[in-house]
C-alpha cells in the first residue's frame, strides 16, 4: 500500500487545503487559515517523508494499478525511484519547516502549500509512473502544477510563470508526440514492451523516439537551450519557494533523462541510438551538458541579485549530471546522481541563507548589501558551507560528485567535455565569492546596523542542512551505497563504495582524510596568521577614494558593480546571447503570424462572401481536377 | 428549338451569378440585401423549372378524366412548388431582418457603406 | 412515452405564447418550464434509443416519402439531451443577465421576444438533428440562422447590429447555395429523403455529385465555421449577449458541424473527406494563431472556437468510427468549456464595463467564483489532466496517428501546435485576473516607480521602501477600481457550475462517456 499512500497523501493534501481555504478563507481570517495550513502541511509532508523512508524495502517489489482519473495508471517503485522520492518528501518537508517562519505573508501566498501538495503529487507520480502513459499524465499535472506554485507570487512571478508555462506546454507535446510515435511503433506503452521492441529497432526510429521524449526531459532540467524559463520563474518566487524549485523540481527532467536512458526503454537502447563514434544520442547530450555548465555558470557571475545568481548556477550544475550520466560509465552516472543529491544539499542551504538575509534586510540585491557576518553569522555560515560544497572544494560533498565526472569524463575520452567541466568549475568559484563577498564582507551599510540573526525556525534548518553537506562530505558513502543499488538494480556495473568515499578498484577516494588534512592546512595557516601578528582594525569608514568627491548618489563601494570589468568584455556576449535571440525570433515569427492571419478577418462582408465563393471554386476545382 | 426548361435554367443561372456578382461588388449594404435577393430569385427559378413539365397541368386529380397515372404524368410536379413557396416565405423573413438591422445600424452610424461597416475586424 | 415531436411543437408553442401574452415574467417562467420538461424527458428517449434501436416518427400517418421525414436515434437524442441541457443552463444564466444586455428603447418589452426567439433557436437546433428530410433540413437551418441573427444583434449596439449584419449576409449566401444543391440533389432523386438523394448521387456522373456536396457542405458549412466561412464567427459571438454568445459556441456550431458530417457521411459518401480535412488544419492554425493577437475576451474565445470547432471538423473528416467518436468527445468537452468561459465573461463584461482583457486586470478578488470557474475551463480546454479536454485531445490525437496518414501526422503537429498557442493565451488572461491592479492602471507616477523597481526583471531593484511604496499603490488603485466584491448571481452561478460540472464530471468519469459516445459514434455513420 506504500506507493498508493506516497500519492494519495498529498493529494488527500491538495484537495484537503483547496476545501481549508474555501472553508476558511484566508481574507477573512488570516491568522486561524494561515495556521491551520501550516499543520496540515508539515504533519503532510512529515507523513509523505516517513512513509518514503519506510518503502526503501519495497523497491523494485511493489507496483500498483490505480484508477486515477478513471484511468488505469500503472506505478512502480525501483531504486532509482526511491532515490528520488525519498530527495523529493525530504527537501519538501525541510522547506515548509523553513516556511513557517521564512515565508512572511501568509495573506499573500493564500494557496502555496494547497499548491505545494500538488506539485508534490505530480512529482511522485512522475517517479513511480510505470508506463509511458501514466508518466505523461502525471508529467503534464506536474507542469501545471509547477505553474500554478510558481503562480503564487508577485506580479513578476507570475509573468515569468507564463514563460515557464509556454515550455512547459511545449514540452508536454513534445512528450506527447513522442508518446504517440511509441505507441504506433511498438503498440503498447508498457515499459517491457518497448525495451522488447526497441532492442529489435535501427537506429533511425530508436533516435526519433529517444528525442522526441528526451527533449521535454532537457527542457524540465533547463539544459542548455532551454533554459531560458528558469531564472525569472525560479527568482522571483518567495526564496523558500525557489530553494525548493531549484533543489529538486529541475532536477524531475534528470530523473527522466536517466530514466528513458537506461530503464525505461532498457539498457541497449543507448547504443542502438546512435550513427557513429561522434553522432550519437549520447554526444549529444554531453555536448548540450557542457553547454549548460559553463554559459549559465558565466551568465551567473554578472548577476546583482543573489536568488538570480543562484538560479544561474542551479542551470549549470544541472550540467554537470547531464554530461555525468550521459557518459554512461559507472562512475559518472554515480557522479551525476550523486550530483543530484549533493545540488539539492547545498543549493537549498545558500538559497536558505539569502532568504535569511532577505527576511531581515527585505532585499536580495548584492550591490546592497554587505558586511552582514557580523549581523547573521548562523547564515554566513550556511552560505559558507553551501559555497563550498557548489565550488566543489574539499571538505563538502560538493567535491565528491565533482571528482566522479571529472574522472569518468578523462576516463571514458572525453577531454573537452572535462576541460569545460573545470572552466565552468572556475566561473562557479569566481561568482559564489562575488556573492558571498557582496552579502556577508565588507562594509556594512549603515542601514543595516540593526539587523539581527533569523529566528530558531529559520536557523534549525540552515544548520541542519550545513550538517547534511559536511556530513555527506566526509560520509559520502551513505548516498553512494544508495547509487550502488540503483546501478545494480538496472543491470550496470555498480560503483564500488566505502564508507568514506570511493574503494581503490575505481580510483581510490577516501574523504575522512581529505577532511583531516584540509582542517589541519585550515589551523596551520589560522597559526602563522596569528603569530605574524599583522592584524589591524580599520574602522568602516576609513577608505580611499583616491580624490574622488563622493556624495550620496555615488555608491562608491568595493561591492557595487562586482566584476564590472570583466562584464564590459564578456556581459555583451551574455546578457543577450543567441539563445534570447533565438527565443524572441520564435515568439516574433508567431506573432507576426498572427497579426497576418487575422488580417484575414478585414471586418469588410463583401471580402467574407468573396472567400465563400472563392473556396466554392477552389474547393471544385480541386475535387473535380484529380478525376 | 429551344425548350422552356432550358431558357429558365439559363434564367436562374444568370440570376445566381448576377446576385452574387452584386453581393460580391456593392458598396451599399441595402443593395447587397437586394443582390441577395436576386440570388434568392433565381435559385427559385431554378426548383419551379425542376419540376416542369411541358404542357403540365396543375397537380390536382380531376375525378373521371382519366386513370390517377395517366393524370399524374402530365402534372407538374408539386414538390418544388412547395419548396418554393417556403423558399419565398423564409426569403421574404430574411429581408425583413435584415432591413430592420441595417435601418437600426444607419441609426446610429448615419451610414449604410460596407466599407464603414468595419467596426469590427482582425 | 411522449412523442419526441413534442421537441418541436413544444419551444414553438411556448414562444408564440410568450409573445403573446408579452409580460416578462410569464416569458421566463414559462421558457423555462418548457425547456425543464425537455430536459426532464430528454433521458429516457435516449435510454429507450440505446435499447430499442432508432425510432422514426411518422407525422399525421402519412408515411415518406410523401411525409416529413423525422427520426431519432443514437446521435440525435444525444445531442437532444446536450442542446436541452445546455439550453435550461443558459436560460437560467439569462434571467438575471439580459436585463443588463441591452440599454435601448423598449429593452423591458425586447426581453420576453428574446425568451421567445431563444425558444426558436431550441427548435430549429432539435429539428436539424431530427429530420431525414433534405428540405426540412432547411426550413429547420432557416429558423436556426434567423432567430439567431436576431439574438447575435439583441443588444442593438453598433457592434452587434454590425455582427448580425454579417453573419445574416453571409447565412443568406450559404441558404442560397443550399438550396440549389437541394434542387440538384431532387432533380436526380426526386425525393426529398436523404437516404434516397444519397443513393441517387451514388448512381449520378462524379462531376454532378461533386457539385452537390460543395455546395451543400460550403453552404451549411457557413453555420459550421468551417475555415474559411467562418468570418461572420468572431464578430457574432463577440458581440452577442454572452448568453447567446455561449450557446451559439456552445452547441450551435457544433451541431451544424454534426449533422454537416452527417450528411456527408451517408449523402455524399467520402467525396469532401479529404478538402474538409485540409480546410479542417487551416481552420486550426488561423483560428488559434488569431486568437492570440487579440485584445478583447469574447473575441479571443471566439477565434478559439474556430479552432476547436476545426479540431472536431479533422477528426470527424478522418473518416473512421473512432475519429468520429474521438470527435463528438472533444464537441462534448467545448460544449462544456467554452459555455462556461462565455457565460463568466459576460459578468466580467457587466462588472468592468469593457471588453478589453486588460481592464479585468486584479478581477479574481472581486469575483472570486467566476474566476475560478473561468480557470478550470481553460484547464480543461486546453487539456490538462485530469480534465475532460486532456482525455479528448489525447483520443484525437491517437485516431489521427492511426489513420497513418499525411493528413493524420499533419495533423498531430498542428492540434500540438494549437494546444500550445492556446495555453499562452488563455492563461494570460487567467493571470490577468489573479494579477495585482498595478499595471492595468497605468498612471504615470506609477509608471516611474515600476521602472525604478526595474521591470523586465534583470536586475530587481525593490528594496523595502519601494516595494511598500508600490503595495501603497497598488492597494489603492485596487480599492479605487474594485470598489465591491459582486460575483455571479445565483442563477448563473448554478448554469456556470453545471457547464464545468461536465468537464469535470467528463474527466473524472471519462470512461463512462467514453462508452456512452460509442453508440452516437456508430450512429453518425448511418442515416
Amino acid at each position: 500500500m506504500s506507493i498508493t499512500t506516497l500519492l494519495l497523501v498529498p493529494l488527500a493534501g491538495f484537495l484537503g487545503g483547496l476545501a481549508l481555504a474555501a472553508l476558511v478563507p484566508g481574507s477573512k481570517s488570516p491568522r486561524t487559515s494561515g495556521a491551520i495550513q501550516k499543520f496540515v502541511a508539515v504533519a503532510g509532508f512529515a507523513l509523505l517523508f516517513v512513509e518514503a523512508l519506510a518503502t526503501r524495502s519495497s523497491a523494485g517489489v511493489s507496483s500498483i494499478e490505480l484508477w486515477l482519473f478513471g484511468f488505469p495508471l500503472h506505478f512502480a517503485m525501483t531504486q532509482l525511484s526511491w532515490y528520488f522520492i525519498a530527495m523529493v518528501t525530504g527537501i519538501t518537508l525541510v522547506t515548509v519547516l523553513f516556511s513557517l517562519q521564512g515565508l512572511r505573508d501568509n495573506g499573500k501566498y493564500p494557496l502555496y502549500y494547497v499548491w505545494l501538495f500538488a506539485k508534490t503529487f505530480g512529482m511522485l507520480g512522475v517517479l513511480l509512473a510505470n508506463d509511458l502513459l501514466s508518466f505523461f499524465i502525471m508529467w503534464e499535472v506536474m507542469s501545471w502544477c509547477t505553474y500554478f506554485l510558481l503562480q503564487q507570487g508577485g506580479e513578476k512571478s507570475k509573468r515569468a510563470a507564463g514563460s515557464y508555462l509556454v515550455y512547459a506546454v511545449v514540452a508536454g507535446m513534445t512528450l506527447l508526440g513522442g508518446l504517440m510515435y511509441v505507441l504506433f511503433h511498438v503498440g503498447s506503452v508498457e515499459f517491457d514492451a518497448i525495451s522488447k521492441a526497441f532492442a529489435g529497432f535501427g537506429a533511425g526510429s530508436v533516435i526519433v523516439a529517444l528525442v522526441l521524449i528526451l527533449i521535454p526531459m532537457l527542457i524540465e532540467a533547463a539544459a542548455y537551450p532551454a533554459h531560458w524559463w528558469l531564472p525569472s520563474a525560479y527568482a522571483n518566487a518567495e526564496t523558500g519557494i525557489s530553494a525548493y524549485l531549484a533543489a529538486i523540481s529541475t532536477r524531475i527532467g534528470i530523473y527522466g533523462m536517466t530514466f528513458f536512458l537506461f530503464a525505461g526503454f532498457g539498457l541497449s537502447v543507448i547504443n542502438i541510438a546512435s550513427v557513429n563514434k561522434f553522432v550519437s544520442v549520447q554526444e549529444v547530450l554531453m555536448v548540450i551538458g557542457a553547454f549548460t555548465m559553463v554559459v549559465p555558470t558565466f551568465t551567473a557571475l554578472f548577476q546583482h541579485d543573489a536568488k538570480e545568481l543562484m538560479t544561474w548556477h542551479s542551470i549549470g550544475q544541472g550540467g554537470y549530471m547531464i554530461v555525468g550520466i550521459a557518459s554512461s560509465t559507472t562512475l559518472g552516472i554515480a557522479g551525476g546522481l550523486f550530483h543530484v543529491f549533493n545540488h539539492m544539499a547545498y543549493v537549498s542551504l545558500i538559497l536558505f541563507s539569502i532568504a535569511a538575509v532577505e527576511y531581515r534586510t527585505g532585499t536580495t540585491n548584492l550591490n546592497k548589501l554587505g558586511g552582514l557576518i557580523k549581523k547573521q553569522p548562523i547564515a554566513y555560515l550556511g552560505m559558507l558551507f553551501g559555497i563550498i560544497g557548489l565550488a566543489g572544494i574539499p571538505p563538502m560533498n560538493g567535491f565528491v560528485s565533482k571528482w566522479l565526472i571529472y574522472r569518468a569524463l578523462i576516463l571514458s575520452g572525453h577531454p573537452f567535455i572535462a576541460l569545460s567541466a573545470i572552466i565552468a568549475t572556475l566561473g562557479t568559484i569566481l561568482s559564489v565569492y562575488k556573492l558571498i563577498h557582496n552579502t556577508f564582507l565588507g562594509q556594512l551599510p549603515e542601514r543595516y546596523n540593526d539587523v539581527k540573526e533569523v529566528g530558531w525556525g529559520m536557523r534549525l534548518p540552515i544548520i541542519f542542512m550545513m550538517a547534511v553537506v559536511w556530513f555527506t562530505g566526509i560520509f559520502p558513502g551513505t548516498i553512494l551505497s544508495v547509487i550502488a543499488d540503483i546501478q545494480k538494480s538496472l543491470g550496470l556495473e555498480a560503483i564500488a563504495v566505502t564508507a568514506h568515499g570511493v574503494a581503490p578498484s575505481m580510483g581510490q577516494l577516501n574523504m575522512l582524510v581529505i577532511n583531516i588534512v584540509f582542517i589541519a592546512a585550515l589551523l596551520v595557516s589560522w597559526l602563522i596568521y596569528l603569530a605574524a601578528g599583522k592584524r589591524k582594525h580599520i574602522g568602516q569608514y576609513d577608505n580611499y577614494a583616491a580624490g574622488h568627491f563622493l556624495d550620496a548618489s555615488i555608491p562608491y563601494n568595493y561591492n557595487y558593480d562586482f566584476y564590472a570589468g570583466m562584464d564590459h568584455i564578456f556581459g555583451p556576449a551574455l546578457h543577450k546571447p543567441p539563445v534570447k535571440r533565438f527565443e524572441q525570433s520564435i515568439v516574433a515569427v508567431v506573432a507576426g503570424a498572427s497579426e497576418y492571419l487575422r488580417r484575414l478577418f478585414t471586418g469588410n462582408v463583401t471580402t467574407y462572401a468573396a472567400y465563400v465563393v472563392a473556396a466554392a471554386v477552389v474547393v471544385l476545382l480541386a475535387l473535380g481536377g484529380g478525376r | 428549338m429551344i425548350s422552356v426548361s432550358a431558357v429558365l435554367y439559363t434564367t436562374s443561372i444568370i440570376l445566381i451569378l448576377l446576385g452574387l456578382y452584386g453581393a460580391l461588388t456593392r458598396k451599399n449594404l441595402i443593395r447587397t440585401v437586394i443582390s441577395l435577393d436576386v440570388i434568392d430569385l433565381g435559385v427559385n427559378i431554378f426548383l419551379i423549372t425542376i419540376g416542369y413539365i411541358k404542357d403540365g397541368r396543375a397537380p390536382i386529380y380531376v375525378v373521371g378524366s382519366g386513370s390517377l397515372s395517366d393524370q399524374a404524368a402530365r402534372m407538374a410536379d408539386p414538390l418544388p412548388q412547395s419548396l418554393v413557396l417556403t423558399a419565398i416565405v423564409i426569403g421574404f423573413g430574411v429581408t425583413a431582418v435584415a432591413l430592420t438591422l441595417i435601418m437600426r445600424l444607419y441609426e446610429k452610424r448615419k451610414t449604410v457603406e460596407v466599407s464603414e461597416t468595419r467596426g469590427l475586424k482582425w | 412515452m411522449v412523442s419526441p415531436m413534442i421537441l418541436i411543437a413544444l419551444p414553438l408553442a411556448t414562444a408564440f405564447l410568450i409573445v403573446l401574452i408579452g409580460s416578462r415574467v410569464a416569458a421566463r417562467w414559462l421558457a423555462l418550464a418548457a425547456v425543464a420538461l425537455l430536459v426532464g424527458l430528454a433521458p429516457f428517449w435516449f435510454a429507450d434509443i440505446l435499447r430499442n434501436g432508432p425510432m422514426s416518427i411518422v407525422l399525421a400517418d402519412v408515411l415518406p416519402p410523401l411525409g416529413i421525414a423525422f427520426g431519432l436515434d443514437a446521435l440525435s437524442a444525444g445531442f437532444v439531451l446536450l442542446i436541452a441541457v445546455s439550453g435550461l443552463l443558459v436560460l437560467l444564466y439569462s434571467v438575471p443577465y439580459i436585463p443588463h444586455a441591452g440599454q435601448f428603447e423598449g429593452a423591458k418589452k425586447a426581453e420576453t421576444r428574446y425568451y421567445a426567439l431563444f425558444l426558436l433557436l431550441m427548435a430549429g437546433s432539435f429539428g436539424l438533428v431530427m429530420t431525414k428530410d433534405i428540405f426540412n433540413l432547411f426550413v429547420f437551418f432557416e429558423i436556426l440562422c434567423i432567430s439567431s441573427y436576431i439574438l447575435v444583434a439583441y443588444s442593438q449596439e453598433e457592434r452587434s447590429l454590425e455582427a448580425g449584419i454579417k453573419y445574416m449576409i453571409l447565412g443568406s449566401i450559404g441558404s442560397a447555395f443550399m438550396l440549389v444543391a437541394i434542387g440538384l440533389s431532387y432533380r436526380v432523386a426526386g425525393s426529398l429523403a436523404m437516404n434516397d438523394i444519397g443513393l441517387a448521387l451514388a448512381a449520378a456522373p462524379h462531376g454532378y455529385a461533386l457539385l452537390v456536396a460543395v455546395l451543400f457542405t460550403l453552404g451549411f458549412g457557413i453555420e459550421a465555421a468551417i475555415f474559411p466561412l467562418n468570418t461572420w464567427l468572431p464578430d457574432a459571438h463577440s458581440s452577442a449577449p454572452s448568453s447567446i454568445s455561449a450557446v451559439l459556441s456552445g452547441f450551435v456550431i457544433e451541431v451544424a458541424l454534426v449533422v454537416l458530417v452527417r450528411i456527408g457521411i451517408s449523402v455524399f459518401g467520402t467525396l469532401m473527406e479529404p478538402a474538409l480535412g485540409v480546410l479542417a488544419l487551416a481552420g486550426v492554425v488561423v483560428g488559434e494563431l488569431a486568437a492570440l493577437g487579440q485584445k478583447e475576451l469574447k473575441r479571443t474565445l471566439a477565434f478559439s472556437s474556430i479552432g476547436q470547432v476545426s479540431i472536431m471538423l479533422f477528426a470527424f473528416s478522418l473518416g473512421t468510427q473512432s475519429g468520429d467518436w474521438a470527435g463528438l468527445g472533444q464537441l462534448l468537452m467545448h460544449t462544456g468549456a467554452k459555455s462556461a468561459l462565455f457565460l463568466v465573461s459576460g459578468y466580467f463584461i457587466l462588472r468592468t464595463g469593457s471588453h478589453e482583457i486588460e481592464s479585468y486586470r486584479g478581477l479574481a478578488r472581486r469575483m472570486p467564483a467566476a474566476a475560478a470557474f473561468f480557470s478550470l475551463a481553460a484547464l480543461s480546454l486546453v487539456g490538462m489532466p485530469p480534465f475532460f479536454g486532456f482525455f479528448t485531445k489525447f483520443r484525437i490525437i491517437e485516431v489521427a496517428a492511426a489513420a497513418r496518414s499525411a493528413l493524420g501526422y499533419a495533423g498531430i503537429v498542428v492540434i500540438l501546435f494549437g494546444t500550445v498557442i492556446e495555453a499562452v493565451y488563455l492563461f494570460r488572461i487567467v493571470r490577468v485576473l489573479y494579477g495585482g491592479a498595478i499595471e492595468g492602471a497605468r498612471s504615470d507616477a506609477l509608471v516611474g516607480i515600476e521602472a525604478a523597481a526595474g521591470a523586465d526583471g534583470a536586475t530587481p531593484f525593490a528594496d523595502g521602501a519601494t516595494q511598500g511604496a508600490l503595495a501603497n499603490a497598488a492597494g489603492s488603485l485596487a480599492s479605487a477600481a474594485t470598489p465591491t466584491r459582486a460575483d455571479l448571481p445565483a442563477l448563473a452561478w448554478i448554469a456556470v457550475a453545471g457547464f464545468v460540472a461536465l468537464v469535470l464530471v467528463g474527466g473524472f468519469a471519462f470512461p463512462w462517456f467514453d462508452q456512452a459516445l460509442q453508440p452516437i459514434a456508430a450512429a453518425l455513420a448511418t442515416l
